[in-house]
């Protein structure tokens, strides 16, 4: 995959003194999330679970 | 074929945007950096992604083709890590059903979170994986769609800095749940233009 944005989008994007934490998945205080294989199938069956519980809509096929 | 973009991040002290460089596949290096420069700054408890081991995460996910993973390094170091999941499926209900690009891991170092003496902090880097992350999707041919749980401190960040879509928490995120946030192909193509 390649970014192919130029200096301006980022220059207009990120603004000086920005504070945004970032961060995105499992909590590492969750207890599952025990920084091991064992742990991470857990997330990843949890993930495939509540993927089972998006609101599917038959009528809007899939693109793949 | 592991890829490299030219990209930019803001020193947080200067003001100025300085090259950094994206790799589409996290390497050892960057695993290295993990190891020995952001986990001595990490501090128990304090940080909900404090404890996260990339090296566990990346040896797991890195088997299985559904995932890819992103790295930046920028000033020698790596200053931010994402793992994403390429078969994950839209919540939002305009777009149920449709594929997406789900962020399972994002993290940013720790100097780049926090002031720490002798480190320089740089801005932006959420926003350059959060740009990886929709360029993917677009690669897929999921014209830009993503979706992940944000960690607390950051659901600022996505609702109001990415323009994403709360869908509120998700109780079924267990046993700590978060809110779960979508980014649609028109709010992606906001995000990126």
């Amino acid at each position: 995959m390649k970014l192919t944005l130029n200096r301006e989008w980022f220059e207009n994007r990120i603004q000086p003194n920005e504070n945004y934490e970032v961060g995105a998945g499992v909590p590492s205080s969750a207890a599952d999330c025990s920084n091991s294989a064992k742990g991470e199938a857990q997330s990843q069956m949890r993930n495939e679970e509540f993927a089972e519980k998006v609101l599917l809509s038959p009528e809007v096929p899939s693109e793949h | 074929m592991r890829n490299q973009s030219i990209v930019y991040l803001r020193d947080w002290t200067s003001g100025q945007l300085v090259e950094a460089v994206l790799h589409d596949s996290i390497q050892q290096q960057h695993l290295d950096d993990h190891r020995n420069h952001w986990s001595p700054f990490v501090s128990s408890g304090a940080e909900e992604h404090g404890h996260w081991d990339w090296r566990k995460k990346w040896s797991y996910f890195s088997t299985q083709l559904s995932y890819q993973s992103f790295a930046i390094e920028c000033n020698g170091q790596t200053q931010g890590l994402m793992i994403v999941n390429t078969i994950k499926r839209c919540r939002i209900q305009q777009h149920a059903n449709k594929h997406l690009v789900y962020v399972e891991y994002l993290e940013a170092a720790p100097w780049n979170r926090r002031d720490i003496p002798n480190w320089t902090r740089f801005n932006g880097v959420g926003t350059v994986l959060i740009a990886a992350a929709i360029q993917l999707s677009i690669d897929e041919g999921n014209l830009g769609r993503i979706g992940l749980h944000s960690l607390p401190q950051a659901d600022t960040f996505y609702r109001d800095k990415c323009g994403m879509t709360d869908l509120g928490l998700d109780s079924s995120y267990q046993p700590h749940p978060l809110r779960y946030f979508e980014m649609t192909e028109n709010q992606a193509t906001a995000f990126m233009k």
